[in-house]
């Protein structure tokens, strides 16, 4: 690199590699090499050695567009926003993942959204989903609470990856809602041509305005760009870490799909109320533990531990290993609730067929029929920071948002 | 020779095929359709300096629906449904030794991009691609080209049809590793060019991994002659190069002619279309009909001082038009210098004529097409013809089956480029710089003369087993023994077979029988069979067994011949043999066979 010169992102540069001329923008400087873009579009990693010559500083032309936060007329809809892939843009630079919080982006592909409805985008988080805490979703309702009076209908774009946590948490701690609450995700980022997010989002907008009064999640129903599932949120789970059509409804079909800019609810639900209310606490004191062959004593009661309440995943109908019986009943003795789930996902727990099953039933296991691991878990979540213990059991094992299925049909697995 | 304007510059991408897998996943380079499709849409983004290319733009503004078939070759990388796998070390390895055979530069890191394209001819919108190396040269003859970059990239999906708004690709090609190696405009004549390409094919054919298949070569020819640049894509047969030049350079010398009348007579002015549906009652044109019938309008405009320059002689701008028009799916559109034609009068020309009173060098043109689409059109017939009558003639064509080209849309620009976030920068070790150098190909000539010094074969032969793709096969199994048993199969045998059969076998597995006859010391009659039965479509798991091809043994033989009438035709005798065993059998040992017999009778009866 010639003596007295920085290089600095954004310089135009001429430099010798490997004895040809080249031309190129630097894009950034990454790991002791420069990321530069040729002319003819191929970035290159140099290292700043072998920059021979400078010819200009001339800084990227980046195009800063307006971020427009509001756009269309029509229904009011807020779209809240936590990060995750469908908002994300690339940092070309970096390589690093941002969220774009232009409403537009997305609205503007679908002229008659613009002519239909009014899109208001409120930031609210920009993290990535996994690192969504317990505290975020009670924020995140108090936000539902705030924007259901100016709204009929909110949209949550959300990382895919704990979706249906924050679905499920949301499903509980609202406790009656003015408005439909749409969770959407993508499992293509926005920069690609090939991204779900557009059609992902149309369709929420359109079941944001819908009389669905529950918290539903919109996201492709197969890999085709054609149709968009409504699912439960409560009986909503990823199933596939890379596909678009990786929400499944579990045990239940889809409530409704969105197709050729229609929506179609068929299956039943709750249809909204006159006010959006909710549960003011959430306890965090509550896990999931999942069973496997080779778990020791120890590791259960060290988990447990520290557990006001415990969601444990055990096998098929919904059992562990009996040497655990012990230690589950000293557990529930002392006030804390074990609830069984199934880590088959699909098909209900039943603690009254197999002498295990009896014996767990018998230290105090909790089962709840065919709830899903994640809606026990923010179910309990919800039920131990608002009611009285001895409630509990009760509550848990009491349908409130469509976790608990009362019969599955064959067409569903 | 072709009489050829003085300026003209030919510039080369040739793509090779890479018979190696596919480049980020782990699937086949061959597969078959599986009847599961999906539909997919794909939407401009834009690069990575914020701004969307023109080509991209201009083919989102194409509403279009795209259906993918799935092939037993694909995998959810190439459904875009996972994320692209590591890169494939065999075809990485093959492009560093393509580059060194031409003595480019190979960098040190290699940067996999995503150049946007959506065409729908990547599931993802945009087709991986990485810069390997720059520089170097193409020597053949008295012909050379400067090496301007090498580049490996994974392949489109091949396009089974398009209807309507609707396009069907299948995804047996999609991620099929290809090189790219793409030369300066340092060519001067479409010889040359031919030279050139053919001497990059070669190099590839040499190594033996070139993908067999109709369309494993495949070049774009940059082509200019002072109107600025012409990138003409999917040229397939090389010697079709010279034709297609001539017919580009025969294209712009008309246009360049129209386009000169055209300014002296004062210009143009952008048309707008107004609705006439009234002014062709009466007509008795079937177009016309059938378009007002579906409900469409009848759409007219002026186009000023554009007569006789549409379709008259050797003009053709209503050509240049019609083609832009097709590719935002309009067909229905009429000239002046075309009619009368289409049921259309002479009458009801001077009726519009009149309509739009038209100056003496005034066109017009007629739109049958939704009012609500006229302005649309009308945008894009304007900016077509003020790019034409500005002299620049560039964009990017595509070759057609009649050595034509046709516009397919505008040049593309380096902002279709961005990195793919997926696969951290690969670092070119030293060793594998050393190992491409050593693997190098060499030119055709020289590979044959060497395998057939090496090998004792002849050159003939070890030239067919290089064209046939065979090579690579041969070589490891000549490793293994019986060169000459192994070439005499793969040149002779094999070509046989497949024409007889009107059938392919592939590489892989041609591998699999010779690797299980060799393994277990099969010789010739054990292949052949196999050969046969896998043409005439037995599975290979029911040819590859131990019973089914272990040649007759000598006392076997000499039993079996017990009981067969007495036949001295060694061919016969063979058929039958076979016929009852079901086993190879050679026919030396039948011979030998036969002598024994003859010398044991003629011991008895003496």
């Amino acid at each position: 690199m010639p003596k007295g010169k920085e290089i600095s992102e954004g310089s135009t540069i001429e430099f010798t590699l490997k004895e040809k001329n080249l031309k190129g923008k630097v894009l950034g400087i990454k790991d002791s090499y420069l990321n530069i873009k040729l002319e003819n579009g191929y970035n290159i990693m140099v290292i700043p050695d072998e920059i021979k010559k400078i010819i200009n500083e001339d800084k990227i032309n980046k195009i800063e567009r307006e971020y427009s936060r509001e756009s269309g007329q029509g229904t009011n809809i807020s779209v809240i926003s936590t990060g995750g892939t469908i908002v994300s843009k690339v940092d070309y630079s970096t390589g690093a993942v941002f969220p774009s919080l232009d409403i537009s982006e997305i609205t503007s592909r679908f002229k008659y959204i613009e002519k239909s409805y009014h899109v208001r985008s409120i930031p609210f988080l920009n993290i990535l989903s996994e690192n969504m805490e317990p505290e975020q979703w009670l924020q995140l309702a108090h936000k539902i609470v705030e924007e259901s009076k100016r709204s009929e209908g909110i949209v949550i774009s959300h990382g895919t990856d704990t979706m249906t946590y924050t679905a499920s948490a949301l499903a509980f701690l609202l406790k009656e809602l003015s408005v439909p609450i749409i969770m959407v995700g993508s499992q293509r980022s926005s920069d690609r041509p090939s991204t779900d997010s557009y059609l992902n989002m149309e369709a929420a907008i359109n079941f944001a305005a819908s009389d669905f009064g529950e918290v539903g999640i919109s996201m492709h129903s197969s890999i085709s760009d054609d149709k968009i599932a409504l699912l439960r949120g409560v009986r909503a789970r990823k199933m596939h870490s890379s596909r678009r059509d990786a929400f499944r409804s579990i045990g239940e079909n889809p409530v409704g799909y969105f197709q050729n800019g229609l929506v179609n609810i068929s299956g039943p639900y709750r249809k909204k109320s006159a006010s959006t209310s909710i549960f003011e606490k959430i306890e965090k004191r509550a896990g999931i533990l999942y069973f496997h062959p080779g778990m020791e004593t120890e590791d259960l009661s060290e988990y447990l531990e520290k557990k006001l309440g415990v969601v444990i995943m055990g096998t098929g109908l919904g059992h562990i290993s009996t040497k655990f019986i012990d230690v589950i009943k000293e557990y529930t003795d002392s006030g804390r609730m074990a609830v069984m789930t199934t880590q088959c996902i699909y098909g209900t727990t039943d603690l009254d067929v197999y002498s295990t099953g009896r014996l767990l039933s018998r230290a105090g296991v909790t089962w709840a029929g065919n709830i899903l691991p994640e809606a026990a878990l923010t179910k309990m979540m919800v039920i131990m920071g608002n009611y009285p213990d001895f409630e509990w059991q009760k509550r848990m094992v009491t349908d409130m948002r469509g976790e608990i299925l009362q019969r599955e049909e064959i067409g569903v697995f | 020779m072709m009489d050829l304007p003085e300026n003209i510059k030919i510039g080369l991408e040739v793509h090779l095929q890479v018979n190696a897998g596919k480049l980020f996943c782990s699937c086949e380079s061959e597969g078959r359709d599986t009847g599961i499709s999906f539909t997919r849409i794909l939407h401009a983004s834009s690069g990575e300096l914020g701004g969307s290319d023109v080509s991209t733009l201009y083919e989102a503004s194409r509403e279009r629906i795209f259906k993918y078939i799935a092939s037993d070759n694909s995998c959810l990388v190439e459904y875009d449904e996972e994320p692209p796998h590591k890169i494939n070390r065999n075809a990485l390895n093959t492009a560093l030794m393509m580059a060194s055979s031409f003595g480019s530069q190979i960098l040190d890191r290699v940067v996999v991009m995503r150049k946007v394209v959506i065409d729908g001819s990547n599931t993802s919108g945009f087709q991986r691609t990485s810069l390997i190396g720059f520089g170097g040269e193409v020597r053949r003859g008295n012909y050379k080209s400067k090496i301007s970059t090498i580049c490996l990239e994974e392949d489109a999906c091949r396009k089974v049809e398009e209807s309507g708004n609707m396009v069907t690709y299948s995804l047996d090609r999609l991620g099929i590793p290809l090189i790219e190696i793409s030369t300066e405009p340092d060519i001067t004549s479409p010889e040359g060019a031919i030279e050139v390409a053919r001497e990059i094919g070669e190099r590839l054919i040499s190594l033996g991994l070139l993908r067999k298949g109709a369309d494993s070569i495949r070049q774009d020819v940059n082509f200019s002659m002072g109107n600025g640049r012409v990138e003409i894509k999917g040229v397939s047969k090389l010697n079709a190069i010279g034709e297609i030049l001539q017919k580009e350079i025969d294209r712009q010398i008309a246009l360049e002619k129209a386009i000169e009348i055209w300014n002296a007579r004062g210009g143009t002015e952008p048309i707008s279309f107004v609705v006439n549906n009234s002014i062709m009652n009466g007509t008795n044109s079937k177009m016309i009909l059938n378009a007002t019938e579906a409900g469409k309008d009848v759409l007219l405009a002026r186009l000023k001082n554009g007569r006789k320059l549409l379709k008259s002689g050797e003009f053709r701008i209503g050509r240049e038009i019609a083609d832009a028009l097709k590719q935002i799916g309009i067909k229905g559109i009429l000239h002046y210098d075309e009619l009368p034609a289409y049921g259309i009068t002479l009458e009801e020309k001077q009726r519009i004529s009149d309509f739009l009173e038209l100056g003496e060098h005034d066109s017009f043109l007629i739109l049958l097409e939704e009012e609500s689409n006229a302005q649309y059109v009308s945008n894009v017939i304007n900016n077509r013809i003020e790019k034409l009558l500005s002299g620049d003639f560039s964009e990017t064509r595509a070759a057609m089956e009649d050595n034509t080209t046709r516009f397919m849309r505008p040049l593309s620009g380096s902002s279709r480029m961005y990195p793919e976030t997926d696969i951290p920068v690969i670092e070119i070790t030293r060793d594998m710089i050393e190992n491409a150098i050593k693997n190098a190909p060499l030119p055709l000539e020289i590979s044959v003369k060497e395998i057939s010094t090496k090998y004792g074969i002849s050159p003939q032969d070890a030239s067919t087993l290089i064209w046939n793709n065979t090579i690579s096969i041969f070589k490891e199994m000549a490793e293994r023994g019986d060169p000459k048993m192994v070439c005499r199969i793969l040149v002779q045998k094999l070509p046989e077979l497949e024409r007889k059969k009107n059938m392919k076998i592939d590489n892989k597995t041609l591998r699999n029988v010779f690797d299980f006859c060799l393994s277990n010391n099969f010789g010739r009659y054990s292949v052949e069979m196999a050969l046969e039965l896998i043409s005439d479509g037995v599975p290979q798991e029911k040819i590859l067994l131990q019973e089914k091809l272990r040649p007759v043994d000598e006392s076997e033989l000499t039993e079996l011949m017990k009981s067969i009438e007495e036949k001295r035709n060694i061919s016969a005798i063979s058929k039958e043999i076979v016929s009852i065993t079901g086993r190879p059998v050679d026919s030396s040992l039948i011979a030998k066979v036969l002598g024994n017999q003859s010398r044991s009778k003629h011991l008895n009866n003496t």
